[in-house]
């Protein structure tokens, strides 16, 4: 029959994690149990066979795979240098589309007017009007004109991300699923990072302008409920 | 002078941010040790090489998701562990058992032994030795082995990072090490 501190005690105390208190209590234990005794010498030797692994140097035939991986981020010569500005350079103008369709988008959804008049310009929320409005002397851009704009932009966002793509391909000079994976991942997280930039807006303006809000929710949903999802 | 795990740091936000010099400099940093985890893990180069290199590939699309709330190298290994798993159960039959005759297959052999053939081939010989044995457990017995003699992890580290209990890791460990000694006294002149 197997004593019952072996088990408990014996695997902490090879490795040294008893506490002090606990490590003298079993060490009184093993001077009077023969069991534990011979347990822990025949666990002495298996612990000291795995702690004789030195790591060892990747073999020759690791280089393949080193490459593979080194080129995640982009070519890499031979010698494992880099030339960094084989990489892309995102610059602003391709994610400005983005951008502009966003601030577009929230201009609609809170039914924002633009007004120019001789005094200066103005800008109003929710359709409401506005004290300052004189007929005749501003120009109004309507949510039909705000929309088609907001189509060639995102027509024109389109382009750009695939034109990026069609660079960051032809660059690389890659089409492997490695290439592939790796601009998926790029994407996405650009993807994420909007979504991110959405929503802290929205909470920021959450906890600003209840009544812009409150407008915002109003149209949110008839904008959901009467044009089908994109 | 910075820290290794600042370095590991600044390479990783580097590399984040499309730098494929600190990528590349990641790698060098953390191929070999990879590499050997995954040999301990899978018993043979030829899977070890596959498992490091989906390591990378994981540690490479997951590179934002770091926050340096661990060290570098700890998240490495948690991702080393779940593809271990992974690869354990997609490829089983369990890890291909290699007996010390296998020391003739040269391809597999580390580059560094034309250099310094005496020492690192009683050394390929020891690791051959340790590889067998562990090829002898279970996965989830290696990788407790694995984390607990070559991670230095506590009882409660692996519990949190296999979802097991302190005690159930206690008793994984136990049962390697039981399994490990028959296997040890059965087959092989334990040095």
């Amino acid at each position: 029959m197997q004593c019952p501190e072996t088990a408990r005690c014996l695997p902490a105390y090879i490795v040294d994690e008893l506490v002090p208190s606990e490590r003298e209590t079993f060490e009184a234990h093993l001077l009077g149990c023969g069991e534990c005794s011979a347990e822990l010498a025949s666990f002495a030797g298996v612990k000291n066979a795995l702690h004789a692994w030195s790591d060892t140097p990747l073999p020759a035939s690791a280089a393949a795979h080193r490459e593979r991986v080194r080129a995640l981020a982009g070519p890499v010569s031979s010698r494992g240098t880099v030339n960094e500005s084989r990489w892309p350079t995102l610059n602003w103008w391709q994610w400005a589309p983005s951008a502009i369709s966003f601030v577009l988008l929230a201009i609609l959804l809170v039914d924002a007017r633009f007004l120019a008049t001789d005094d200066g310009f103005s800008l109003s929320f929710g359709g409401q009007d506005n004290a300052n409005k004189t007929a005749g002397a501003e120009e109004v851009i309507s949510r039909e004109e705000v929309q088609q704009l907001i189509t060639r932009l995102e027509q024109r966002q389109d382009q750009n991300t695939i034109a990026l793509m069609q660079a960051v391909l032809s660059q690389t000079r890659e089409s492997n699923e490695a290439s592939f994976q790796q601009l998926f991942s790029f994407f996405e997280q650009q993807r994420l990072n909007d979504l991110e930039q959405v929503r802290a807006s929205y909470d920021q303006l959450a906890s600003s302008d209840f009544e812009t809000l409150r407008s915002l929710q109003q149209l949110a949903s008839y904008v959901s409920f009467n044009e089908s999802v994109r | 002078m910075a820290s290794i795990i600042d370095e590991d740091q600044a390479l990783v936000a580097a590399a984040a941010a499309g730098s494929k010099q600190a990528w590349v400099d990641l790698v060098a940093r953390y191929e070999s040790r990879i590499y050997n985890q995954a040999l301990r893990l899978t018993g043979n180069s030829a899977d070890a090489l596959d498992l490091m290199q989906e390591v990378f590939i994981g540690v490479f699309k997951n590179l934002h998701r770091f926050r340096g709330e661990s060290k570098f190298s700890s998240w490495v290994f948690r991702i080393v562990h779940n593809k271990s798993i992974d690869l354990a159960r997609r490829w089983r039959p369990p890890v291909q058992q290699r007996q010390f005759e296998d020391t003739d297959d040269l391809a597999l052999l580390p580059s560094a032994s034309a250099n310094e053939p005496d020492e690192r081939l009683v050394q390929d010989r020891i690791n051959m030795q340790v590889q067998a044995l562990l090829a002898e457990l279970p996965i989830e017995q290696r990788l407790v082995v694995e984390l607990k003699i070559f991670q230095s992890q506590t009882f409660e580290e692996i519990g949190v990072l296999q979802d097991i209990s302190e005690n159930t890791a206690k008793t994984r460990f136990y049962s390697a090490l039981k399994k490990l000694k028959n296997v040890s006294e059965k087959n092989y002149a334990m040095p």
